[in-house]
């Protein structure tokens, strides 16, 4: 076993030829272009998607710093670390706590202003304009934007509600504006979904409805509600992904103050990584969002998949 | 009846208008500030109209900060990025499309998995690879990361898979190779989608914040978004500046918006292929 | 053809291609007032040396620069020369972010050590012996700057507060505190423009009032943390008080504080001396609409001591890949020329490192920074030497999460505090 004769290492190398040869008689000139189409994607893709995520996975292990050198092997010493790190369970908290403050109410902001847009034929460009406007914009713009509208001294924001409050500095406020502010610059996005989803539901099944007498409230949950699933759950998937990464907005519109209060994983990572230079344990926090992203992806999955099986 | 329906149509009109007001105010409000007065950005009560319009943000902003530099940052990350995803993804997806070849499905799968890979949590490792290439601080090391773009491959795939067998093995029968089937025919047919996926990823690297924030050490080398957080001028009272930059940095984006409306739209409509 | 020859033949004879300069990269975090004047001094640099291009670089001030600094200097793209505050060299040097500078160096660029103020060069080598190499200096101090009170002459005379010459004394801080009250009740200004949210603008103002209580956060080069809870918890409890009583602004910015006082809603401000330019110019353009002032941070407590650090320029380590001596002797003629020309630095309210400057008739009678600087020069302290405090550092984080909050009502002192020491202790040990 130790050493290889060289008659096994020539029978092995020839079998593996004459399969080569097989194969490529079969498939051979699909083979070839295949492989030259796909190997400028599959490059980019190995070395910039998928060996970085198996490396996250290593360096969870190690205690490297930020040029990824003097990584002693650790153990599940960062494991450890993260489960008694108050931080980690508060910015894990918090990153689940905008989601919940997102996912599900742009979700079902964007399919309201789908309904209520197409409800017009002249005006339908502009009004959805209005709403998909802020989605094209920077984020920094949208936070700068914001910022000076929600400032506590001279915002108009204030102003205009008669109040005084510091709406970013304040630990009670603080995530749900940037919740808000994350509404207001996406829901164009989940309106557009929901809009191309409406209008694939064809026009005769609500005429044929509404000839059997069903009221606007039976026409939505027993036509559009059903045939629009897919498209909901899609809406909906995509927002809990997206949202799941929330790094931006915090960073620009509260640094994760006040005292921490809404500093979210990305950004605790961030800090990790390129503040504290602690690589390894960086590398540890970022594995949980993998494995939040992971267990969403999952989720979609069986719902659109446990879908298709009523169907049948 | 009639007057009930009538009234409905009226309410909901009235709903509407006010949510879209109530979306575009603060667009407004950010052109005002950068339009008037420092002085006249922390007036009490405020004046919801400018009474003095004056430029001189704007002339302050673009003589003093290198936004100009951010701007052709953006532009050529973003293209390059735009072309080179179109390129890479129509390749792959042609291939996973319309080849047979070993491992097909197992290709098809790691792209799929790819989705619930975020740049964002790849940071550390993509920055001590970059690093170990130097390319930190580099237009390389802020494109590369963002050509591995799954989503393109798959809606591609979608839509090629729904050219008709015939056109393929017309072509075949010519003797086209599979490189220009794909250049001469299948992109050709699908130029919507092409369109609609190159300003979904031009808009998406236009806006990115996380990578470039990350990579970028140096101002000139930053792109609009990040640019526009990392220098900021603290003289005096800056808010009609800060609005001005806001601005500056929308402007691109809102123009070619309102050129695109329809491709951008379609655009993120095709993002339901990935159901 | 035509075209690409034509521009060859440009490239060749543009006068960059002759000159071909030496082109050296400065980063620095000037985004007040005193950023115009070291623009000011770049472009003058530039202009009166032909072999030499200075590109100036302007980051977000305190983490973001030291963050962006640290990840370029371990990338290999660090910049040729940087500013650097005094209170970030233990964090610094420990990182090994910069790179040492010769006494031979620094000679042959026309600079010794004894034209710099002492007490900064006696701090620098301190620094360098406990977290770099003993004896050499890692920055050319080109500084101090301090805390100082701006404040509103109109406001106060409306206020009764001014005497008949309009002068006024400020003794003790009950007495101050008095003074405030009177403002808020005889005008409708705020009586102090603060930057409560603003981390930095409260730890300045809490280690001055902390210090002139003698509190003490380092003994034998080791944290001390037992004046914490008296003298500390006192001086927090100050600051609170003003807010709660409504002395101070609630909930306000850097840039909020600094449009509060030069528009003229605020009788006071507790600010750097660096935004003096913000007022002189201000007063030039006619957008500052009143008679301000400046003094040095007043005596609330026992002692004078006021919070102040030293911008120092500095070289960022190049591992690997030295710098080439002619870059380096641009970098030093760059660092040799803004030190002789300190007196633009100075009319940014700083007050000179370099004593030909500093002892000059023309500092000594510049407006308005001789109002404030004789007094605020002897009053200087500068935090403590340890990794844990300065610009950027752990110390700043807690002040934010956790002094900020106590201004704003939403947490005790007491507890403020207890968290405040606790981060500290965590801090010093990782």
């Amino acid at each position: 076993m130790a050493v290889n004769s060289p008659t096994t290492t020539r029978a092995a190398s020839s079998a593996a030829a004459a399969r080569r040869r097989s194969w490529r008689a079969i498939r051979g000139k699909n083979a070839k272009s295949a492989l030259l189409m796909i190997a400028p994607f599959l490059v980019v893709y190995g070395v910039f998607l998928i060996y970085p995520a198996i490396r996250v996975f290593w360096l969870t292990f190690t205690s490297a710093d930020l040029t990824g050198s003097g990584g002693a092997f650790v153990g599940l010493g960062n494991y450890a670390r993260l489960v008694f790190d108050p931080l980690f369970w508060a910015s894990l908290w918090h990153t689940v706590y905008f989601v919940l403050l997102t996912a599900a109410p742009s979700t079902a902001l964007g399919l309201l202003l789908a309904i209520l847009i197409l409800r017009w034929n002249r005006l339908r460009p502009f009004f959805l304009a209005a709403f998909f406007l802020p989605y094209i914009l920077p984020v920094s713009v949208v936070t700068m934007i914001w910022a000076w509208i929600l400032d506590p001294n001279f915002g108009v924001a204030n102003y205009l509600v008669g109040t005084s409050i510091a709406w970013l500095d304040n630990a009670t406020w603080a995530m749900p504006m940037v919740a808000f502010v994350t509404i207001w610059w996406m829901v164009g996005f989940n309106t557009v979904l929901f809009i191309s989803g409406l209008q694939n539901i064809p026009v005769e099944i609500y005429e044929a409805a509404r000839l059997d007498g069903c009221g606007a409230f039976r026409l939505f949950t027993s036509i559009t509600w059903p045939m629009l699933y897919p498209v909901t759950v899609l809406v909906f998937t995509l927002q809990l992904i997206l949202q799941f990464k929330i790094f931006n907005q915090v960073y620009l519109l509260t640094q994760g103050g006040p005292y921490n209060s809404t500093v979210v994983l990305l950004q605790y990572m961030y800090r990790q990584a390129f503040i504290q230079h602690n690589g390894g344990y960086a590398a540890t926090i970022a594995l949980s969002v993998f494995v939040l992203i992971l267990v969403t992806s999952f989720i979609q999955y069986r719902l659109l998949s446990g879908r298709k099986d009523r169907d049948a | 009846m009639k007057i009930r329906r009538y009234l409905t149509t009226a309410a909901l009109f009235v709903v509407t208008s006010l949510l879209a007001l109530f979306w575009l105010f603060p667009l407004y409000w950010a052109v005002k500030t950068s339009l008037v007065s420092e002085s006249q950005t922390i007036a009490r009560p405020p004046s919801w109209f400018p009474a003095h319009i004056t430029f001189a943000a704007f002339r302050n902003v673009l003589e003093n900060s290198p936004i100009v530099i951010w701007y052709i940052n953006s532009i050529v990350t973003g293209l390059i990025i735009t072309v080179a995803t179109l390129l890479l993804s129509a390749m792959c997806a042609y291939a996973l499309s319309q080849l047979r070849f070993k491992g097909r499905s197992i290709l098809f799968w790691l792209v799929l998995a790819g989705f619930m890979i975020p740049l964002e949590a790849n940071a550390i490792p993509l920055y001590m690879l970059l690093n170990r290439f130097g390319l930190v601080n580099s237009y390389a090391g802020i494109i590369l990361p963002q050509l591995a773009f799954p989503a393109a491959v798959i809606i591609y795939k979608r839509f090629f898979d729904d050219v008709p067998q015939d056109f393929r093995d017309a072509a075949r029968l010519d003797g086209a190779n599979d490189f220009r089937i794909l250049f001469q025919v299948y992109l050709p047919i699908n130029w919507g989608i092409t369109w609609a996926i190159a300003i979904i990823v031009f808009i998406v690297a236009w806006n990115n914040f996380f990578w470039p924030f990350v990579i970028v050490t140096s101002t000139d080398k930053m792109t609009i978004p990040v640019g526009i957080t990392q220098v900021q001028s603290a003289y005096g009272i800056t808010y009609a500046n800060q609005m001005a930059t806001a601005v500056l940095a929308a402007v691109p984006v809102v123009i070619a918006y309102l050129f695109f409306q329809k491709r951008i739209t379609e655009g993120v409509m095709s993002t339901t292929a990935l159901k | 053809m035509k075209y690409a020859i034509a521009v060859i033949a440009l490239l060749i004879c543009s006068p960059y291609a002759l000159a071909a300069p030496e082109v050296v990269s400065y980063w620095n975090f000037f985004t007040g007032g005193d950023g115009v004047r070291m623009q000011q001094l770049v472009q003058n640099f530039n202009k009166s040396h032909d072999g030499i291009q200075v590109n100036s670089t302007t980051l977000t001030w305190g983490t973001p620069f030291y963050t962006k600094l640290h990840s370029a200097v371990v990338s290999g793209n660090a910049p040729d020369v940087v500013s650097y505050h005094l209170s970030h060299f233990p964090i610094g040097l420990e990182q090994g972010d910069l790179r040492p500078i010769t006494t031979e160096e620094l000679n042959k660029a026309g600079l010794h050590k004894n034209q710099f103020l002492k007490s900064l060069i006696d701090k620098s080598l301190a620094d360098s012996k406990a977290y770099g190499q003993p004896g050499r200096l890692y920055g050319v101090p080109l500084d101090t700057h301090t805390l100082v009170l701006y404040y509103n002459k109109d406001l106060l005379r409306k206020a009764g507060v001014l005497g008949q010459s309009g002068q006024f004394k400020i003794q003790g801080i009950d007495q101050f505190s008095k003074m405030l009250k009177k403002i808020k009740a005889r005008t409708d200004a705020l009586p102090i423009a603060f930057a409560s949210n603003d981390g930095a603008t409260v730890w300045r103002t809490w280690y001055t009032l902390f210090k002139q209580q003698h509190g003490s956060l380092e003994k034998n080069g080791k944290l001390y943390l037992k004046d914490l809870d008296s003298t500390g918890l006192k001086s927090l409890r100050a600051i609170a008080d003003w807010s709660k009583q409504g002395y101070i602004s609630h909930h306000t910015s850097y840039p909020a504080m600094v449009a509060l006082f030069v528009s003229g809603r605020a009788a006071f401000m507790i600010n750097g001396d660096w935004e003096v330019p913000t007022l002189v110019d201000g007063k030039k353009k006619g957008t500052v609409g009143f008679d301000y002032g400046i003094m040095a941070f007043p005596q609330l407590y026992d002692n004078r001591d006021t919070w102040a650090d030293s911008h120092n320029l500095a070289i960022p380590a190049h591992k690997g890949q030295p710098m080439s001596p002619a870059k380096l002797e641009a970098v030093f003629t760059f660092i040799d020329y803004v030190e002789e020309h300190a007196i633009t630095w100075a009319a940014g309210g700083h007050i000179p490192a370099y004593q030909p400057v500093l002892n000059s008739t023309e500092f000594k009678q510049m407006v308005p920074n001789n109002e404030y600087t004789p007094q605020a020069a002897r009053d200087v302290v500068f935090a403590p030497s340890l990794p844990v405090f300065g610009v950027g550092s752990p110390a700043y984080t807690a002040v934010d999460n956790f002094f900020v909050p106590a201004l704003a009502g939403q947490m005790t002192p007491k507890a403020a505090m207890a968290h405040f020491r606790k981060s500290l202790l965590n801090a010093s040990q990782h």
